[in-house]
């Protein structure tokens, strides 16, 4: 019964701040929504005792990869946007990608209606009740392949990243702490006795 | 605690019960970390008078113990400014933003083995999930702002504590790997029986990186770029005033008390005793010093509260590009390292791990 209540409450509320997304006239607004929308939808995960993945989404998307779009957002100070035309060239195009994305859900949705029920049997099972411990088990014996895999591929992908963007200027003056902790203080003034009387 | 109301009021049912010990529960550490600021806000004065050759706050009540009291009525009597320009709705939410996670993550910090508000199994997900979720009242309290010195504050806020919450998760990571559990209580119990097994002396780098980044992750000096006074007059709070201010102060001070404890429970043995190796005092006087209690926890807390004044009041503030520098060079690589070193020691079986 309170579970249900739980479940009613924060799915409305996903709903809302999905809409919201959409909907709001101010980027900033929009991003807040979203961030809204992957807390609402960690909580619902919660509800599924699955508290591993909940929290890795929070950590990884409101976490990190939230702040960077927030940041991008301010960084280009975009205004609210008053006027309606370029809305109505690119709504043929996004209602025609929502469609395709609608009638792929409802089909796979109809089509595997069966498992489904069978899978949420198994995920409220009290079997997984440290399922952080089982899914660290399952992914470095089962899946180890594809989750080096998907390591590799981050890897690259950061390594590739920063060797697009790494720039050096030339005659660009930087701080070098190692050889400023490293100098000699007896060679940096140079003492000279002078005659006196002899200018 | 549960017996007692279970009598009073035996209509209730399990569930009912639990929920009405959890409200208490939430209501006792709220109240308390509310009265820690304002202890907080007079020990951090005093010391940093004692440290500059000062006095300190003196004039309100004996010793000026009331000090923080009278500046609290001063701040919520103050009136709440809302410059015209700014977003409304967004710069009234931003401190709450900040608020709530700071208040929320101590529901699974464990005080004694006993008294915990909820025991998640992720408990320390939870809190770097929590931890994380701050950054946003930062930055939308610069951008609502619509002020130029608040822009550049939560700006730097941003991109310091997204790089410092890196090293952060990468020493948690090592704490993870010794303690064998993401529970905290799980971790300290790991470290009992002595202080050769609390994990600050295998995970030494790893300790001293957590609270380096802990600093940086609540903007406090060293690393405060993201207030910096002289440099953009305070950061993405300029606008603030009365109430507001004291909130954005309140959740500064309570994620300070939140890194000490933390600090406290994964490397110094949380409410271990540093005396339970010496059977001599067992049957003296001194035998509660052999106990693990709430009073060696709430101590170690302290020392570290007292190091965090102490940064503030010795050290200069960092250069912005030097504090990128130090996360990003010298942190992270460090953290990386000694997991592996850690990893080594587990093979080798050296370590207070081994000999469970």
């Amino acid at each position: 019964m309170i579970t249900e209540i739980i479940f009613y409450t924060f799915s409305s509320i996903l709903i809302c701040a999905a809409l919201g997304v959409v909907f709001f006239r101010n980027p900033v607004y929009s991003a807040v929504s979203l961030i809204l929308s992957f807390i609402t939808s960690a909580f619902l995960w919660f509800l599924l005792e699955s508290e591993f993945l909940a929290l890795i989404l929070i950590l990884v998307y409101v976490g990190a990869v939230m702040v960077l779009f927030l940041f991008v957002i301010m960084m280009l100070n975009i205004n609210e946007q008053k006027t309606n035309s370029r809305f109505n060239t690119i709504a043929p195009l996004a209602l025609s990608i929502g469609l395709v994305v609608l009638i792929e859900m409802i089909t796979l949705i109809w089509l595997k209606s069966n498992q489904f029920t069978e899978t949420a049997v198994i995920i409220s099972a009290p079997s997984s009740e440290n399922n952080t411990l089982e899914l660290g088990k399952l992914l470095f014996s089962e899946y180890i392949y594809p989750f080096e895999i998907a390591g590799f591929i981050l890897l690259l992908g950061i390594i590739i990243s920063i060797s697009l963007t790494l720039r050096t200027k030339k005659g660009k003056k930087t701080q070098i702490i190692s050889k400023q902790i490293d100098i000699d203080p007896s060679k940096r003034v140079q003492l000279v006795d002078l005659e006196r009387g002899n200018n | 605690m549960k017996e007692l109301i279970t009598s009073l009021f035996s209509t209730l049912t399990i569930q009912e019960v639990s929920l009405i010990i959890s409200v208490i529960n939430i209501i006792i550490v709220t109240a308390s970390l509310i009265l820690f600021v304002v202890f907080m806000v007079y020990f951090e004065r005093k010391i940093m008078g004692y440290m500059h050759a000062r006095i300190g706050p003196n004039r309100v009540g004996p010793k000026g113990i009331f000090q923080s009291l009278a500046d609290t009525i001063k701040l919520l009597f103050k009136e709440i400014i809302i410059p015209a320009k700014a977003d409304r709705f967004m710069f009234l939410l931003a401190p709450i933003l900040l608020l709530i996670p700071a208040i929320a993550a101590w529901a699974v910090v464990p005080l004694n083995p006993e008294f915990l508000i909820a025991d998640i199994n992720a408990g320390l997900l939870y809190l770097l999930a929590l931890t994380s979720f701050g950054v946003y009242g930062v930055i939308l309290a610069g951008w609502a702002s619509n002020s130029k010195y608040a822009f550049l504050g939560s700006m730097r806020a941003a991109a310091q504590m997204v790089a410092y919450e890196i090293a952060m998760g990468f020493a948690l990571v090592g704490v993870l790997m010794a303690g064998g559990s993401l529970k905290l209580g799980a971790i300290v119990a790991a470290q009992s029986g002595g202080i050769q097994n609390w994990f600050f002396i295998p995970l030494f780098p790893l300790f001293i990186v957590y609270f380096i980044s802990g600093v940086a992750e609540t903007n406090r000096h060293p690393f405060d770029v993201a207030e910096g006074e002289a440099e953009i007059v305070a950061g993405f709070h300029v606008e603030y005033s009365g109430a507001a201010f004291a909130i954005f102060f309140l959740a500064e001070y309570i994620n300070m008390a939140l890194i000490s404890i933390l600090t406290a429970i994964f490397f110094l043995g949380g409410w271990e005793s540093v005396f339970s190796n010496f059977s001599i005092l067992e049957n003296s006087v001194f035998s509660f010093l052999i106990q693990p209690s709430i009073f060696w926890l709430l101590s170690k807390t302290l020392f570290f509260l007292f190091v965090f004044v102490w940064l503030r009041a010795t050290f200069p503030r960092y250069r912005y590009d030097q504090l990128m520098t130090l996360g990003w060079k010298v942190l992270i690589p460090i953290t990386i390292v000694w997991i592996g070193v850690e990893c080594i020691m587990f093979v080798m079986e050296v370590g207070p791990w081994s000999s469970v």
